[in-house]
């Protein structure tokens, strides 16, 4: 089995386990589900309905309601409301892989569109900057600080003490302290959003605040979460210090810190890296409430909103985006480990 | 290894109890069950009471805990619940009853109170209640009380009018923010420095209500408020946020124990039947845990609790459907060490029903490391159900910190400094957490040896 059997096989097993999540969510949400794609219907057959009285001068009224009724008519069919059960499930999850969630109730983009892909599509790339840039910062320090502790007994106690604290300290709470240390009692840092307003017009400076703002989110970030992947690295390094291959290193007498950079982290990397893509993927779903108290624009905020206004649309689409988001990370975290494990790429 | 799994429970629990880690996390844990039991037998009025505002009104609102006199001696001080010293009635002829009741005390402190809160209640309806509030220099103020708090506790901004048209008549201006601060001050300081400074001494004051019929007073008391509260102040409403955080004790506790305890054993018995038994089977096990882990957990029971608000033991069900997986992961990988053992080749070669085999082996073995991830899962739980509360969404008719945070956010609670509305709600979330973290890891420690 090569490399591309394996991909073949991967692939297989991760649309499947996308439509099965999916269906998951779809049979949790249906009842909004059905009212969103009601509403929808409302809006776009009014909007039908108003572009037709304007344009078509020659229909009379009772014709106007014809052809709306034939639109509504359409649409219902469209959106398989009408359809029997296996029909719709079908028709909607048709829908929502092509990421059509409808229109917001009230919440837009900033460009004025309603559809709800587009307001995502608008917020998105702002989480994903924060917590890809968050996580990645959290897995290179969390890597080297797992491989010293598994090492040295100083290290080791620190990773204990950093790991209770990542299991039992809320990043979002975190992350109101720090904004009350660094940003309301000393001017340290703005307190909160994503650039400054006005935002600045040279680029430069546009990426300088941006930075300046990200600081506060990314240490919360940082402290909370380095211990949880450091005890994940020292575990993983622990056991593979136990096999045969680092004794014969050592035997040959190896400086330790050969053996580990060079044979235990290249045996570990492979499950590293599975780690580390599962962390970001994972990340992007714990970042509702982080974002809130950092009021950073991105799809957390965005769902805070949504709760606040009962925006049922935007719940859903940020809901099932996350989910492909996280099914792509957990296939891209398999992908890397096939690369990086021999065994896989020679075809074992 | 295998020597590490022979040993019995009693063994572990000596070991368990010698571990210093393990022993803080039970000592917190009892401390909390004792708080919990406290909790658990105020009456549930006070539960549903808790999110009505005007419940509060007796209390000062957005104060500092009461121990910051410590540091600030002078600066911070109760509230003070005054009896009446005398009341007297008076009927001219058949239709006027008079009745007064006198307060006396003695002010000794460089502020005026934060408010000040009357409570008098009686069985008719009045013509007249009127306030004479007698300062030490000997002025006295006399104050109408509006007939739409006749009968009713009411605190200064109630009857600001007259206090306030008495600021203006001193100071030539009327305050540009009238709040209970500055009506206070203006019937604590002395005109004379434009109320910035306190005068000290013997306050009298009078409430005289009239009526057509005898009147009979069924209580009467005035609260001088304080600007500090308990233990750990009050929020915007004036609740108090020790009261609070004892409130929302119980149901963290709940929450959290119930979640880890299903998804736990849910994860233990999926995952270890499926390294048990390998092969295609294991393989569609694994497909299913992949599919439930791809669930992104805080937006899915945020779309969930939109179609049906869930109740306490549902939300912790909703939590454990969404965590069995993590464990299912781990208790695989363990299942899979097992099975490498010699011994359970044996029974195999033995013909000894594999069923059996999984109930003599691997059971047992996966137990220890069951119990020690149902303490570790516990503050997952939690933090997950505080997070969700702060995002709004909750069990109705309870109060969790989340809750707390999230008015603190909205009341802008950072911005306005009120720091102990902040702190303690979160300070409480990782202080439940730890005892499960300590207990969990001294457990594995002990069961499980070095990982």
């Amino acid at each position: 089995m090569g490399f591309k059997t394996y991909l073949l096989k991967k692939v297989l097993i991760y649309f499947s386990v996308l439509i099965a999540t999916m269906t998951i969510l779809y049979i949790f949400t249906f009842p909004i589900l059905q009212q969103v794609i009601i509403s929808t219907i409302n809006v776009d057959v009014s909007r039908f309905e108003e572009a037709l009285i304007r344009h078509s001068h020659n229909l009379n009224m009772t014709q106007v309601n014809i052809e709306v009724e034939k639109y509504r008519e359409y649409l219902i069919s469209a959106y398989g409301l009408n359809k029997p059960i296996v029909e719709k499930y079908f028709i909607q999850m048709y829908n929502l892989l092509r990421f059509n969630f409808g229109d917001a109730y009230f919440l837009q983009a900033p460009s004025g569109s309603r559809k709800v892909s587009a307001i995502i599509a608008y917020y998105l790339p702002n989480t994903i900057l924060l917590f890809t840039t968050g996580t990645i910062i959290v897995i290179i320090a969390g890597t080297f600080i797992g491989l010293l502790a598994a090492n040295t007994k100083i290290w080791d106690k620190i990773v204990a003490v950093i790991a209770i604290v990542h299991s039992s300290l809320p990043t979002w709470w975190f992350g109101f302290i720090l904004l009350a240390a660094f940003a309301y009692s000393i001017k340290l840092f703005p307190p909160g959003g994503m650039v400054s307003i006005p935002p600045p017009k040279n680029p430069f400076d546009y990426g300088l605040s941006v930075l300046d703002h990200m600081v506060l989110p990314l240490l919360a970030l940082f402290i909370v979460g380095v211990g949880g992947f450091a005890y994940v690295v020292r575990s993983l390094v622990a056991s593979i210090l136990k096999e045969d291959f680092v004794i014969t290193a050592k035997a040959r007498g190896l400086p330790n810190s050969t053996i580990l950079y060079k044979h235990v982290l290249r045996a570990a990397s492979p499950a590293i890296a599975t780690q580390a893509i599962l962390a970001v993927a994972g990340s992007l779903g714990g970042s509702v409430t982080t974002e809130v108290i950092f009021e950073w624009p991105g799809v957390g905020l965005l769902t805070y909103w949504a709760i606040g206004q009962n925006d049922l649309p935007v719940i859903l689409g940020v809901t099932y985006v996350l989910t492909i988001v996280l099914v792509a990370g957990l296939f891209l975290g398999e992908l890397v480990y096939g690369l990086l494990d021999p065994r896989i790429k020679v075809g074992e | 290894m295998s020597e590490r799994h022979v040993v019995g429970f009693s063994t572990y629990l000596k070991e368990f109890l010698s571990s210093k880690l393990g022993l803080a996390g039970l000592a917190i844990l009892i401390v909390l069950l004792v708080f919990t039991g406290i909790a658990l037998s105020i009456p549930s009025k006070i539960y549903a009471s808790w999110n009505n505002p005007s419940a509060w009104k007796e209390y000062p609102e957005h104060v500092p805990p009461a121990w910051m006199s410590i540091f600030y001696p002078g600066m911070y001080f109760t509230t003070e619940k005054l009896l009446p010293t005398a009341n007297s009635s008076v009927a001219y002829g058949k239709n006027v009853h008079v009745i007064i009741i006198t307060y006396q005390f003695n002010w000794t402190k460089k502020l005026a109170p934060y408010n000040v809160y009357f409570i008098i209640s009686y069985n008719t309806t009045p013509i007249e209640e009127i306030i004479y509030w007698t300062k030490p220099d000997g002025y006295t103020l006399q104050i109408s009380v509006p007939s739409d708090v006749y009968n009713t506790p009411f605190d200064l901004t109630s009857i600001e009018g007259s206090i306030v048209s008495y600021i203006s008549s001193v100071t030539g201006k009327t305050p540009s923010l009238i709040n209970s601060t500055v009506l206070s001050s203006a019937l604590f300081n002395s005109p004379k420095s434009d109320f910035t400074v306190t005068e000290q001494g013997k306050y009298l004051v009078k409430i005289e209500i009239v009526s057509t019929s005898p009147i009979k007073i069924t209580a009467s008391r005035l609260l001088l408020l304080g600007n500090s509260y308990g233990l750990f102040g009050t929020d915007y409403f004036g609740r108090p946020l020790d009261l609070g955080i004892l409130l929302g004790l119980p149901n963290a506790l709940e929450i959290g124990a119930l979640t880890s305890a299903v998804s736990v054993i849910v994860g233990v018995i999926v995952g270890g039947i499926s390294g048990y038994l390998g092969g295609n089977k294991d393989s569609a096990i694994q497909w299913v845990t992949l599919v439930f882990l791809a669930l992104p957990a805080l937006p899915f029971l945020v779309a969930v609790s939109f179609v049906t608000r869930p109740s306490l033991v549902l939300e912790a069900l909703l939590i454990a459907f969404l965590y069995w997986p993590f464990y299912a992961i781990i208790a695989r990988s363990v299942a899979l060490s097992i099975k490498s053992n010699a011994f359970v080749e044996a029974d195999k070669l033995l013909g000894i029903p594999s069923y059996r085999v999984f109930f003599t082996h691997f059971m047992p073995r996966l137990i220890p490391m069951t119990v020690a991830y149902m303490a570790l899962g516990v503050p997952g739980g939690i933090l997950l159900a505080q997070s969700l509360a702060f995002l709004g969404i909750a069990p109705a008719n309870i109060v969790t910190w989340g809750g707390i945070l999230n008015s603190a956010y909205v009341h802008q609670a950072l911005v306005n400094g009120w720091w102990w509305w902040v702190i303690f709600p979160g300070i409480m979330i990782v202080i439940v957490s730890l005892p499960f973290v300590f207990i969990g890891f001294a457990i594995e420690k002990v069961a499980l040896g070095e990982r």
